[in-house]
């Protein structure tokens, strides 16, 4: 039987009021901002050899502590590097409209840790393509959109950057909005970027251009091009001019770091073949940046090393780029992600998703303050 | 409103000719409570028992089994000389398809794609030396675990005094330099009082310097432990644990089923333990992987 006297328009209102706070208790967690973290004092990174850097992987870091420790823990190592990267489609939500909250998180920290950050600036939002198109199309009448950004970023972080990557990896299809692959379209928008610097508060800033996959892919192929024939297509179509810098991916597969480098072979001196190529072509002063790279232990990806092979092929790699008066920097692939991939990528990196330094953190960390750090030759053998 | 023109009568079968009528007269929002409720109960049943995608069928139906893995990983699946893809998970592979009635088709895919293979419908089952990671619970349903390849302290087999991790202060380590052994290894050096580490170039390496009683134990791979089993030495716990499943679309239920079946049976039957120590005990790929 029903209480008369509990009317059913009486229930229903606490039916709702009832559903309002069970909203807003699930609401309130997400509303409520992150702590803030104070930045600091000014720290400066200790370190035997000044081009030793990592790539940070900080875009997907909510959480400012995070951000925080990641970049202690960089300086704390003793690399002076990190190149980071900073999303159009995150900075630039609508167009004119610009969201600077994460990027200022992420610089200021870095500048007070004494780090030098190389920007990486990319991935187009929603309102510069075509709907249902991939993040990384950017329609050729969109790229001026692409170079205000670069502008407005260097208006923004001019004096706390050490340089501004144009694109990633536009030698694969994937990096490319999976068109047909074109260096002198690359070269346009890498023009257009260098003019907008050029037009910034800080023209200053280094315009690092390429950042090209290491890849034998062979002539004709829709998902590659050679970064060597794309490089020099590039030069050939005036890149030379419209560039600071050449950043560069030297990944070294399962060779040692000082394997001597091929034309047909993937290796970590590959590098030194983007560096003729900029010589032959008349471009000597231009540096290269070293922006991703190193080697993999994971135990069953096939261009995988042994974890003491890593450590070991790392720490050369640091010790070859500080003897390349041509090379400004290398950071190498990856610090740490914000979770685990739980594939081979896990094992690029040097810190886990937990801050626990991996082995290979401890032992870069004692060769950047030149301790006598173990070898595979000092480990105990039999 | 009158009770009987919004009440619910229920007709009380008797043998008698005298039927009573029992009449209660319930408003609309019981009755719609009522039907909420019951929407409620169906829509928990639905989801408690969800509809079955067919997979199991159509295995049946084409007589063939589509297991995916990727054969670059000795010793749970490797191409050996003849070309042939062989390994414990194989093995597995082909027992399930035995309790199946049918053939068993590998599928070679490289690590990366393996779930998306499943996603796609180009293999039916993924059983390829997968740790479980819960973020791909919503996509794929992971069956029971077959084998912990988490790091592991191992002693001599003479060596009664080693229980627990606790057991080591004092002693000497060893480790594989760089692996996540060693990371273990550093961990314990923190935590328990006079632990020193030994590094070498492999885990190998590691349990030749116990067996030679140079140190006085290692910390190796839940792999290697197992082959250490055979050489005279005692795992004798795990210190992490990273668990290997098989894994199914999240639709193909009763597959999952099958495929748990099968390890049960496995386990049951000791079969499991049988084909764990001819692989994992196996010199050959223990070279081939140092």
């Amino acid at each position: 039987m029903v209480n008369p006297n509990f009317s059913r328009s009486a229930l229903l209102r606490w039916l709702v009021i009832a559903l309002c706070l069970l909203g807003a208790a699930l609401a309130l967690p997400s509303a409520v901002p992150p702590r803030p973290i104070g930045l600091g004092p000014q720290q400066t990174v200790l370190t035997i050899n000044p081009k030793m850097g990592v790539h940070t992987r900080l875009t997907d870091e909510v959480e400012p502590w995070k951000v925080k420790r990641t970049l202690e823990m960089v300086r704390q190592m003793g690399a002076p590097w990190i190149v980071e990267y900073f999303p159009w489609a995150y900075r630039e939500p609508f167009p004119g409209f610009f969201d600077w909250s994460h990027s200022d998180l992420v610089i200021n920290h870095a500048h007070r840790q004494g780090l030098k950050v190389i920007a990486r600036l990319g991935f187009v939002p929603e309102w510069a393509r075509p709907a249902d198109s991939a993040s990384s199309f950017l329609p050729p009448e969109r790229r001026p959109d692409f170079a205000d950004y670069v502008q407005a970023f260097v208006n923004r972080y001019g004096d706390r950057i050490a340089a501004v990557i144009i694109w990633n990896e536009p030698n694969l299809a994937l990096e490319w909005g999976f068109q047909p692959i074109d260096p002198e379209g690359y070269t346009e928008l890498l023009k257009l970027s260098y003019q907008q610097v050029q037009a910034s508060n800080y023209p200053d800033v280094p315009v690092l251009g390429g950042a090209l996959a290491p890849t034998l892919a062979p002539p004709g192929s829709d998902q590659a091009m050679n970064d060597l024939t794309y490089l020099q297509r590039m030069l050939a179509a005036g890149a030379g001019e419209t560039m600071d810098g050449l950043a560069a991916h030297a990944y070294g597969w399962s060779f040692p770091a000082d394997d001597p480098p091929q034309p047909d072979l993937i290796n970590f001196r590959r590098t030194e073949l983007l560096r003729q190529m900029l010589v032959d072509n008349g471009y000597p002063n231009l540096s290269i940046y070293i922006t991703e790279g190193g080697w993999n232990d994971h135990p069953r990806w096939t261009r995988a090393v042994k974890p003491a092979q890593r450590i070991e092929y790392t720490i050369q790699a640091y010790e070859l780029v500080e003897n390349w008066p041509w090379a400004k920097a290398a950071a190498l692939w990856a610090f740490r992600y914000p979770w685990p991939a739980r594939t081979y990528l896990d094992y690029f990196t040097f810190v886990t998703p937990d801050f626990d330094p991996k082995p290979i953190y401890f032992e870069v960390q004692r060769y950047s303050r030149g301790e006598v750090s173990e070898s595979a030759s000092d480990v105990s053998h039999e | 409103m009158s009770a009987m023109s919004n009440g619910v009568s229920l007709m009380i079968k008797s043998r008698s000719h005298h039927v009573p009528r029992l009449t209660f007269p319930i408003s609309r929002l019981v009755r719609f409570i009522i039907v909420i409720g019951l929407v409620v109960i169906a829509g928990t049943l639905f989801f408690l028992f969800p509809r079955d995608d067919g997979t199991l069928a159509e295995i049946r139906q084409r007589g063939t089994l589509r297991v995916g893995l990727d054969a670059s990983f000795p010793p749970f699946e490797t191409i050996d000389e003849q070309g042939q893809i062989i390994g414990l998970d194989v093995d597995i592979a082909r027992a399930v398809a035995a309790d199946l009635g049918v053939e068993l088709e590998l599928v070679n895919i490289g690590f990366d794609g393996l779930y998306d293979a499943l996603l796609a419908r180009r293999a039916d089952l993924v059983i390829s030396g997968l740790p479980y990671d819960p973020r791909w619970t919503q996509d794929v349903a992971y069956t029971r675990n077959y084998f912990n390849a988490g790091q592991v302290l191992v002693a001599p087999a003479d060596e009664t005094m080693i229980d627990g991790p606790d057991d080591i202060a004092g002693r000497t380590v060893a480790v594989e330099w760089g692996s996540q052994a060693d990371m273990e290894g550093r961990r314990l050096e923190k935590e328990i009082a006079d632990v020193t580490l030994q590094r070498y170039p492999s885990a190998a390496e590691a349990l030749d310097a116990v067996l030679n009683r140079q140190v006085d134990v290692a910390i190796v791979d839940g792999v290697s432990a197992v082959a250490a089993a055979s050489r005279g030495l005692r795992p004798v716990t795990y210190l992490t644990d990273e668990w290997y499943a098989a894994a199914v679309h999240i639709d193909s239920r009763e597959l999952w089923d099958a495929v748990n079946q099968t390890l049960t049976r496995l386990d049951e039957s000791g079969e499991m333990a049988k084909m764990q120590a001819k692989w994992l005990e196996n010199e050959e790929w223990r070279m081939k992987k140092e």
